[in-house]
């Protein structure tokens, strides 16, 4: 899968946990997940868990403490897709 | 029961400012989701109990359960609230969210120290419990249950989502005592306003419906097992055929307030809660009922609500259809009431036996009861109990229609748990 695809990708299944709608009309790689979305850090976890099962990955502890934005997130996929 | 004199009703200028009054009220079961939604099914008698192919499909002896019906927790919260509630826990969210709706609480009265939360649960989220087990054992990862296995589940569930939701700064507790878990929840807010620890707390219970709350006593043979084929017969208290109780679920919710408090903000009091006891039987004896237990709790309840035995107008019994329990509560009742001037039905002839939830739910009926006017039955007797011969005149088998002022609720719960409050309706 292409990074784009991935950005997609990611950006849809983050959307479903986001608690503030309006900033999910406007995100980018750059785009805080907690902070800006309004996602709550034990919805993070199931947001990693659907990452896994989508991009048929494993993020390890060490990954999933590095990422904060959409696009940390997309290259902690593509480390652990091995690109 | 018609030839009782009618007593003169309390007024809202006749309560004082540290009295306890109920504002708000929301409830979850199987004859209605909402206080609006069960007056007319509690009021004819109709039962909520049916045919449960889930108990069938898993080997049950009984295959009859009160369920849940309609309820779109999607009309009340948004998805990402939802991952943290089990089924017990969204019965007592809707219920708490009806309850605040009706109090007219707003976000600045609840976001305060003042206000508390009290919501129990006998079980907790047991069904999501085994689900995620089934998960865990098929796919040898804990990290595949995902991250709500606890705040779904955990025995508070249904506090934890209410002060939450509501933002609360005061108490956030969950009592748990088996079946009498919704009558200790409310009695213990009660005593938390009485004692000035808040002035605003939203209590009550809830229990999930379903195989996996009721498997169990399933095992133990205390469920009816003998109207798979009539499940709206099945759950007959004091009947002398009664067999057992009928599962059933959902939670029951009031918001209770310092009169003072409730005066200020211009909120209606709906009731009053005039008193309430807990104790334990001393038995030494887990499940059995005891005679000598339940009149020492009834009559300390009527010492805390300062009211003689001929102040009662109705009793909404515990009455869950097992042999031994419907007798020795009647009986018990009688040495402490007396024989005449009340009525007595028991709710889980028309819902089932809600386990925790059953004394929230059966609270807010006797709420209704006292703002209608009107006693409801306890149906399926065809036959009282030959035992409880000298007390038929105070058993309501048919709808009774007149002002109530005081009315007592009772349960007792394994572990030989008991609770008994005493509401007083407003004109």
């Amino acid at each position: 899968m292409q990074t784009n695809e991935t950005l997609n990708e990611v950006i849809t299944i983050i959307s479903k946990f986001a608690e503030r709608r309006e900033a999910v009309e406007r995100v980018d790689a750059s785009t805080r997940i907690l902070d800006d979305l309004g996602v709550s850090s034990l919805n993070f976890i199931d947001v990693v868990l659907e990452f896994e099962e989508k991009f048929n990955v494993s993020i390890s502890d060490e990954q999933l403490k590095g990422i904060s934005t959409i696009g940390d997130a997309v290259n902690a996929i593509a480390t652990a897709q091995g690109r | 029961m018609s030839t009782l004199p009618e007593k003169k009703p309390l007024r809202a200028e006749d309560l004082r400012p540290d009295d306890v009054v109920i504002t708000g009220r929301g409830v979850v079961c199987p004859i209605g989701n909402g206080v609006k939604e069960i007056v007319a099914p509690l009021r004819e008698g109709r039962s909520g109990v049916d045919y449960d192919p889930e108990f069938e499909a898993h080997g049950f002896r009984s295959r009859v359960s009160g369920r849940v019906r309609g309820l779109d927790g999607a009309a009340y919260f948004s998805e990402t609230q939802i991952l943290s509630m089990s089924r017990a826990s969204l019965y007592s969210s809707v219920a708490a969210v009806q309850a605040v709706r009706e109090s007219k609480l707003l976000p600045r009265d609840l976001e305060r120290e003042a206000t508390g939360v009290v919501l129990g649960s006998g079980i907790g989220g047991l069904g999501t419990n085994y689900r995620m087990y089934d998960i865990l054992r098929e796919q040898k990862s804990p990290r595949r249950v995902g991250s709500h296995g606890v705040d779904t589940t955990m025995s508070s569930t249904c506090a934890a989502n209410a002060s939450v939701l509501f933002r609360t700064q005061g108490v956030g507790e969950a009592l748990s005592s088996a079946c009498a878990t919704g009558l200790h929840c409310i009695g213990y807010a009660y005593r938390l306003i009485r004692h000035g620890y808040q002035d605003t707390v939203i209590a009550g219970a809830a229990d999930e419906d379903g195989w996996a709350t009721a498997f169990a006593f399933d095992a133990m043979r205390v469920l009816c097992a003998d109207s798979n084929d009539r499940p709206w017969r099945a759950s007959r208290p004091l009947d002398a055929s009664r067999a057992g109780f009928v599962a059933s679920g959902g939670a029951g919710v009031v918001v209770l307030e310092k009169y003072a408090r409730a005066k200020e903000r211009g909120a209606r009091p709906l009731a009053r809660i005039r008193g309430y006891w807990s104790s334990t039987d001393g038995s030494g004896d887990m499940t059995a009922p005891s005679p000598s237990g339940q009149q020492r709790l009834l009559r300390a309840a009527l010492r805390n609500a300062e009211l003689q035995p001929g102040e009662i107008d109705y009793v909404n019994l515990h009455g869950t259809a097992t042999p031994t329990g419907d007798a020795t509560e009647l009986t018990a009742l009688a040495q402490v009431l007396g024989n005449q001037g009340y009525g007595v039905s028991s709710s889980k002839s028309q819902i089932g036996h809600a386990l925790g939830a059953a004394g929230a739910i059966e609270f807010i009926f006797c709420l209704s009861m006292l703002e209608h006017g009107f006693m409801a039955p306890s149906i399926n007797i065809e036959h009282l109990d030959p035992l409880l011969k000298d007390y038929e005149h105070l058993v309501v088998t048919r709808t009774e229609e007149r002002p109530l002022r005081c009315i007592m609720s009772n349960n007792f719960g394994f572990g030989s748990t008991n609770g008994s409050i005493i509401v007083e309706g407003i004109a």
